[in-house]
């Protein structure tokens, strides 16, 4: 299939009305009546709701606030007992107003970082690159490298969450507990060597804002991956494991993202056209099944890839020191993709006279939801803890930027 | 005497009919109570048994029948009682449903096979009368209620014809006759108490028919019963225990026990839910009764005599609670266990209404309980015999049985949890609020009184000329001698309940705590994740998941169509059954449209009760 | 099976001692800055009041580390009142008013071997009905409010309200606080706070260490 003209976001802008194409670098005008058919067009509106009714169906309530999901998102099943014939979901509970439009660049960076904090790396960084882009502010190797570092740590210590989590769900609880404990110990060496364990503070418009201690940073990190590629081998040798996610929550959709998208096949990552990784090689991964076990799979072989990516990436910096360049222009508009842990976000931005004019952000778990409510058509409500934990959906990232 | 009584007043009822329900109903409570003390009386040897005759009827009364003429008595009272609060009837069916007592009554008193062949027949008719009344001319239910009834009468006769020609008299006299003669007549009294795969004859009539509730309840606790009584007739009649017989019964009764069960909990209505319950435990009587003919046949007198026990009690149990759970259907018109509102079932009728429940779960020490254990325990005492295939299929019917009554405790759970819950959207029919808290009662009094009614119905074992009189009741440490029920076996006895101190330990505790703890309660709303409840769990989501696992079963369907998702269970041997009907059908309609026209209802009644009079016609040429 | 029983040996002990011992290992920017030297003007959250760090509005960005370094102090806690009757088991329950993740991940952190909460008497439960304590995490948004209020109303006596994070303290940088809806009993501080902190709030809420 042609995934290149897939439409990844929406968003409306003085009266007209923009797409946003994949592999495509700036957004697009287009009619309301084009979109209506489109399969995804529910989520891009930020609506969940699948109501099924009929015989014998009712809804069945989870949430919004419970101990199986770590955030607060009301689904509602409906269903005629065991089987979910379909699920809506009420991500709003939760919902922030988080206003960076007209606010000074650090207090505006200050909220990006803190909207989806457990992604603050790849989400500061992000809005760190659209004002680079849009003001032509010309960063260093070194800002890129350090950059990359705190990304794919945090993909790492995410990768390792979503399938402790998923290891929760399926009662594998030691591999759970190791699982955890390898994450903590990602989460220290972020703490010693950018002072805050999820990566607050460092980054900055134009550089970074602190100085990190990086000696000794790779061979930490292979280690980690050594031993998450071991618990991976014992964790595929569990018969309970597999059953339980494999043939779990199978979506097959081109309009997925991040390990979603890439569990069906498809070899499309946003660091493959990101600039800063032109000097380092790494392979995208991609499996087969489109269920928990193909996404689950996905994230396991990613570890190994941010590992080498680390590698690369510590060899190629320069200096440590903070650096911060300036802009050259005042306005402009830009639009970046950055991979999350969790799959691509699209950040545009427009600025004027240095003042953040319009924005529009488009999280991966936005998409990613909608496919696993489609998925959870005619699993079972057992099924839903191996499901949801799969996709690694934030509910915090669909709160409103504005 | 006490014949002449029972015959005699049996009369009032009926005739009274014709000018109130009301007053009907109040003489058939006190004929009901009338029979329950002439009972007692003969089961306490008070009275002795006796038999009088009547040109070619000829009754007789002994232990046997007395204790299920007690059980009858106390159904016909509690639903006497129950009809004088019922609002959905009439004269007309309080006519027949008073006809339809005296059948019963009669065929638990009659003493040659004519006798009880014809009240047998008066069953059904009555029966059939009773639910016909109301319904459509097109309603097949009650056609289906009077085809079985026939097909069963049609094998008494066959039976007892050959019976005639084995013994040459139609008195009930101890025979030793060809077992499948025997057999047949045991299918015929099985046939009317619904078996497994002929379940329909006991649900589709209750459950789709315009069936007046009091009709229900002498279909569902009555009639059933006194087929088991019939049974247990016949098998105590001949003499020599063909235990090929004995197997069959107990393969077929706990079969019937386990499906029935099955099919109880994927059931969404109010009537069909217990009707399917009762032939679970008519397949349980079934199963007691094959162990009766096994253990008769082996010798093992103490265990004959345990299981013969373990009838009346289980035949009781369940007449008692069944009329309290039929009762609990008035509480709604509508007979969607989705729909019901059971607002009114409050405070102590919701009480009596959960004892009943908990008694047809089969749990102890309610005598539902009792009798439940009473079956497990003799079908593991069997299986610890010496004759490996009596042991293993034992052991097998052991563990349908068991399986079945865990099924049993799903289906009770939510057929109480949903019947009692209020729904606002949707009006009650009948205030059953005093009826219910009258016979829950009484199903919480048996497990209290269960050592007595043992005591009451030993006699009842003397009818069964092997056996003598054996020690059920026992003594253990500080229970006092009576209060303990103890199962024979090979070392004094094999297991022990005492239900009494069983609900003295219960009841007390809560009692007690209640009583100190009044007032200090919290009230706390239920936690729906911070939302106010806005969404119902359904009867149906509660017993899906059984039906998505039990797929081969229920032959479920998940169906889609017009984008309104629905899941469909099957009653498989109803399917058969109703496919054959309808080419029937398609055959008949032929026929009667090439040879007879007119209005088939009309036909019907025509039909039936000319085979009425010339049976009683043939009685007095013969 | 056994290999991961040997896996388990071969790990050795990785709990940590605390609170008999000090915390191996703290976020330097999840506690407290103390002043050093100069003074600072524009702080994003108007924490800073003379030279003095209000733990309730600080959400450790580090915009003041030219005069402010991290304390590495694990007390970064306001006790207002404290229950001893849970001292021996604490069922908490998480409510996440609208939090960006990171409270969530570190709570979910105190489960892991490093911090294994479970051998203080601390869990996670997962209804209000069971619980003992509830962890408020994140800005207050609207729709929650009747959520927070409800669960706790449902709670049994006693109880704790415990608001983690500078978000349910003053309401960060991002919406608004837990006041006005329910009283907070324990406040800690941090954005998120180190598991340390928690742990060690926890202890002082329930009157463990002096």
């Amino acid at each position: 299939m042609n995934t290149d003209n897939v439409i990844e976001g929406f968003f409306y802008n003085g009266g007209t009305q923009y797409k946003i194409l994949r592999r495509t670098e700036y957004p697009q005008k287009v009619t309301a009546e084009s979109l209506d058919q489109l399969d995804q067009w529910n989520c891009l509106r930020t609506e969940f709701q699948h109501e099924t009714r009929g015989e014998n169906i009712m809804g069945f309530d989870y949430g919004p606030s419970m101990g199986g999901v770590i955030e607060s998102i009301l689904f509602r099943m409906y269903t005629n007992g065991e089987r979910i014939v379909s699920m809506s979901a009420f991500p709003h509970f939760k919902e922030r107003a988080i206003s960076i439009r007209s606010q000074p660049f650090d207090m505006a960076l200050m909220r990006m970082e803190r909207f989806n904090g457990f992604h603050s790396a790849s989400y500061s960084t992000m809005f760190c690159r659209v004002i680079e882009q849009s003001m032509r502010i010309k960063t260093t190797q070194s800002t890129h490298m350090i950059r990359i570092i705190m990304m794919e740590m945090e993909r790492i210590a995410s990768h390792i969450f979503v399938i402790t989590r998923l290891c929760e769900a399926a009662s594998q609880n030691i591999a759970a507990f190791h699982l955890n404990a390898l994450r903590e110990r990602i989460i220290r060496l972020a703490a010693k060597a950018f002072g805050h364990r999820y990566f607050f503070g460092i980054n900055s418009v134009g550089g970074t804002a602190r100085k990190i201690h990086i000696d000794h940073l790779w061979e930490d990190v292979g280690q980690i991956v050594n031993e998450f590629n071991d618990i991976l081998k014992l964790l595929s040798g569990s018969r309970i494991f597999i059953d339980r996610i494999q043939k779990t929550c199978i979506i097959e959709r081109p309009w997925l993202s991040g390990p979603a998208l890439r569990a069906t096949g498809e070899k499309y990552d946003a660091r493959m056209s990101d600039s800063y990784y032109d000097r380092i090689k790494f392979n995208v991964v991609s499996e087969m099944g489109s269920d928990s076990l193909a996404r689950f799979l996905v994230r396991a072989r990613e570890i190994t890839e941010s590992g080498k990516i680390i590698e690369q990436a510590v060899s190629q910096i320069e200096t440590t020191k903070p650096v911060i360049e300036t802009a050259s222009e005042k306005s402009g508009n830009s639009l970046v993709r950055i991979e999350t842990p969790s799959g691509n976000a699209i950040f545009y931005m427009e600025i004027e006279d240095g003042n953040i004019e319009y924005t529009y952000l488009r999280p991966p778990s936005l998409v990613n939801l909608e496919g696993f409510l489609l998925g959870m058509k005619g699993n079972v409500k057992t099924d839903f803890p191996f499901a949801y934990e799969s996709f690694g959906i934030w509910v915090s990232e669909l709160s409103v930027i504005a | 005497m006490i014949l002449e009584i029972i015959l005699g007043a049996l009369f009032v009822p009926p005739i009274v009919a014709i000018a109130s329900r009301k007053l009907s109903y109040i003489a058939n409570s006190i004929v009901s109570l009338v029979i329950i003390a002439l009972s007692l009386s003969i089961l306490l040897g008070v009275f002795s048994p006796e038999s009088i005759s009547m040109g070619y009827l000829s009754f007789s009364v002994d232990n046997l029948s007395a204790a299920f003429l007690l059980i009858i008595g106390l159904v016909g009272f509690l639903d006497s009682v129950f009809s004088l609060y019922y609002t959905n009837t009439n004269r007309i069916i309080a006519f027949t449903y008073s006809l339809s007592i005296y059948s019963m009554i009669g065929v638990l008193i009659s003493s040659n096979y004519l006798t009880l062949i014809l009240f047998w027949e008066g069953m059904s008719i009555f029966g059939y009368l009773a639910i016909a009344y109301k319904g459509s001319s097109k309603a097949f239910p009650p056609f289906v209620f009077l085809a079985f009834g026939e097909l069963s009468s049609l094998f008494l006769a066959v039976s007892f014809a050959g019976i005639y020609f084995y013994t040459g008299t139609l008195n009930m006299i101890s025979m030793n006759i060809n077992p499948y003669i025997l057999f047949v007549a045991l299918v015929g009294f099985m046939i009317k108490m619904g078996i497994i795969p002929l379940q329909m004859v006991e649900w589709l009539p209750i459950a789709h028919g315009e069936a007046p509730t009091n009709g229900s309840i002498i279909f569902s606790a009555a009639m059933t019963t006194v087929a088991i009584y019939a049974s247990l007739r016949l098998v105590m009649l001949e003499s020599f225990p063909y235990v090929s017989i004995g197997i069959t019964l107990m393969i077929i009764g706990s079969f019937s026990l386990l499906l029935a069960s099955i099919y109880a909990v994927s059931s969404e209505n109010s009537k069909m839910l217990p009707a399917y319950s009762t032939i679970e435990n008519c397949g349980a009587m079934l199963t007691l009764i094959g162990l009766l003919i096994i253990n008769m046949y082996y010798g093992n007198v103490d265990l004959a005599g345990f299981t013969i026990i373990a009838v009346v009690i289980y035949a009781m149990a369940h007449a008692l609670a069944k009329t309290t759970m039929f009762i609990s259907t008035e509480v709604s018109e509508n007979k969607n266990i989705n729909g019901i509102n059971g607002g009114s079932i409050r405070g102590f009728s919701r009480f009596a209404f959960g004892v009943s429940a908990i008694s047809l779960m089969g749990l102890i020490p309610l005598g539902g309980g009792i009798g439940e254990w009473m079956l497990l325990e003799s079908l593991f005492i069997t299986s610890t015999g010496p004759q490996t295939y009596i042991s293993l299929t034992a052991i097998f019917a052991g563990s349908l049985a068991a399986l079945g009554a865990g099924m049993s405790i799903i289906a009770f759970t939510k057929y109480f949890s949903f019947m009692s819950m209020s729904r606002r959207e949707t009006t009650g029919a009948s205030d059953i609020r005093n009826s219910l808290s009258i016979a829950g009662p009484a199903v919480i009094i048996m497990g209290i009184i269960a050592p007595i009614l043992i005591t009451v119905f030993t006699p009842v074992i003397a009818n069964f000329t092997e056996i003598g009189r054996i020690q059920i009741l026992g003594k253990l440490k500080d229970i006092p001698q009576g209060f303990l029920i103890t199962s024979p076996g090979a070392n004094g006895f094999f297991g022990f309940i005492s239900p009494t101190f069983d609900i003295l330990f219960i009841s007390i505790p809560f009692v007690v705590s209640y009583y100190l703890l009044r007032g200090k309660d919290r009230s706390v709303n239920p936690w729906n994740g911070g939302l106010p409840i806005t969404e119902r769990f359904s009867s149906f989501a509660y017993s899906n998941s059984i039906r998505l696992i039990m797929k081969k079963v229920y032959f479920t369907r998940e169906e889609k169509i017009n984008g309104i998702y629905s899941e469909r269970t099957f009653d498989i041997f109803w399917v058969v059954i109703s496919d054959v009907a309808s080419i029937y059908t398609k055959f008949s309609m032929y026929f009667a449209k090439k040879f007879m026209n007119g209005n088939i209802n009309a036909y019907m009644v025509y039909t039936i009760i000319a085979l009425f009079f010339s049976l009683i016609t043939l009685l007095f040429f013969f | 099976m056994s290999r991961w029983i040997l896996r388990g040996l071969k790990k050795g002990i990785i709990t940590s001692r605390f609170p008999k011992n000090e915390p191996e290992t703290i976020s330097p920017w999840s506690t407290l800055p103390v002043y050093m030297k100069n003074s600072y003007k524009g702080c994003p959250t108007d924490a800073i009041h003379n030279n003095e760090v209000d733990l309730r509005r600080c959400i450790s960005c580090g915009r003041c580390s030219s005069s402010f370094s991290p304390s590495l102090n694990v007390n970064n806690s306001i006790i207002l009142r404290s229950e001893r009757y849970l001292k021996k088991s604490l069922k908490i329950y998480v409510l996440d008013a609208g939090s960006c993740g990171a409270c969530n991940t570190e709570l979910h952190a105190l489960s892991n071997p490093f911090y294994d909460m479970n051998r203080l008497g601390i869990f996670f439960v997962n209804t209000p009905k069971q619980a003992d304590a509830l962890f408020v995490i994140g800005v207050l948004s609207e729709q929650m409010k009747r959520v927070v209020k409800e669960a706790y109303d449902i709670m049994a006596e006693p109880k704790l309200v415990f608001a983690m994070g500078a978000c349910p303290a003053s309401g960060n940088i991002l919406g608004s606080s837990l006041s006005g809806i329910l009283d907070a009993d324990v406040i800690i501080g941090g954005c998120p706070p180190d598991p340390f902190v928690i742990l060690n709030a926890i202890m002082n809420a329930r009157g463990d260490v002096s």
